[in-house]
């Protein structure tokens, strides 16, 4: 028992020295207790120093520990090694994002895409301070809550075909935290983030293959965010042609 | 800034899940359903020439290969429908205050229920 080892198949790439990336075993030993993450710490500590990664937290909330376990992306800090024992686990940066170096992917593209969709609240009439608080109901926080708990992961960009195929596509996470602001009882800026939400790159490239939300590891359910929009923009729609004197 | 690796795009990326494989399926039948919509049109415009035109037109149709061809678009049409039903919560929540509708309920009564009702009531003229 004390002896037990479990392979990790690690996808190496150093931009320095490979054309291609290649993959390393490493023999982890096996602890029923030890998360992935764990494993390839041990390995950056005992073995090699050089493998890079990213992580934080090691406790599902900073987000940043997403890999492709056996070609699923997950957090690295939420999934324990028994749950593949005896077998071998292959460990790959997050899939659909241009890689830097082993385990690790660019992210400018992503946090680009996040902040056209202004994930912030937008009232340009915002009240001062002295008419105190502003007051929203339980059921006006229940409409955007579960939106609200996107830890940004990519998890959700790593499943989507969509964004293999479609590199522009504005994604679920970003779509999701503007549906969190569009739905925040607080907010007034529904128009400014819908010329891109609305856009073509945005909710009209998904088709809804529903597998940012199976993977999402905080129950957002960016595919139902994407859908809610799409009736919001689809309704949005037939209003600009019946009414064409409407507000533009 | 040091060059990035972008990882290839398979032409086959909808084999490499059984959740791809399930939503190529479920987008597929679509075809079904749109080959079907325009076998009926041809019905109606069968249906204008007359009634022994579409008496003939009738025991055409009960030949083997188009009823295993009826048998595969009532499949594929139900698979399809049943698949957008089981979505329909996603696109369409309810809420009752702070207390989401359970999606079974939209489903019921967004897809399910007038779908068996309408059936039934096109089933009743047809045997009439």
């Amino acid at each position: 028992m004390a002896d037990e080892k479990m392979t990790l198949e690690v996808f190496r790439y150093n931009p320095e020295e490979d054309t291609e990336p290649r993959f390393q075993n490493y023999e982890v030993p096996y602890k029923k207790d030890w998360v992935i993450l764990d494993a390839l710490n041990w390995v950056k500590d005992n073995v090699d120093g050089t493998l890079t990664y990213r992580w934080s937290c090691r406790m599902g909330v900073c987000g940043s520990c997403g890999m492709q376990i056996n070609g699923v992306p997950k957090l690295t800090c939420a999934v324990f090694l028994k749950n593949y024992y005896p077998n071998p686990i292959r460990v790959e940066p997050l899939a659909n994002f241009p890689v830097i170096r082993d385990l690790v992917i660019e992210m400018d593209g992503f946090m680009e895409k996040l902040k056209s969709v202004k994930p912030w609240i937008i009232d340009d009439d915002e009240p001062p301070l002295s008419e105190g608080a502003y007051k929203q109901t339980p059921a006006q926080l229940a409409n955007f809550k579960q939106f609200s708990m996107c830890i940004n992961c990519m998890l959700c960009y790593a499943a989507c075909p969509v964004m293999a195929l479609e590199p522009d596509f504005l994604g679920p996470a970003a779509i999701a935290l503007g549906q969190r602001y569009n739905l925040d009882s607080r907010d007034k800026g529904n128009k400014e983030r819908n010329e891109v939400i609305f856009s073509h790159e945005g909710i009209w490239d998904c088709t809804f293959v529903g597998e940012c939300t199976e993977v999402c590891p905080k129950k957002v359910d960016p595919a139902g965010a994407i859908q809610q929009a799409k009736v919001d923009g689809a309704i949005d729609m037939v209003k600009s042609v019946l009414m064409p004197w409407g507000k533009k | 800034m040091s060059k990035r690796y972008h990882r290839p795009v398979s032409k086959i990326w909808y084999m490499e899940t059984s959740a791809y494989r399930w939503f190529m399926i479920r987008e597929l039948t679509a075809v079904f359903v749109a080959v079907y919509l325009l076998f009926f049109i041809c019905t109606l415009s069968q249906m204008g020439k007359g009634y022994e035109a579409f008496q003939e037109f009738l025991a055409q149709l009960k030949s083997g290969p188009s009823v295993l061809l009826h048998i595969l678009a009532l499949l594929f049409a139900g698979f399809h429908s049943i698949t957008w039903f089981n979505l329909t919560p996603k696109a369409m929540p309810v809420r009752m205050g702070e207390k989401k509708v359970p999606d079974i309920l939209i489903a019921l009564g967004g897809g399910y229920v007038p779908w068996i009702f309408i059936t039934l009531i096109i089933w009743c003229i047809a045997l009439r």
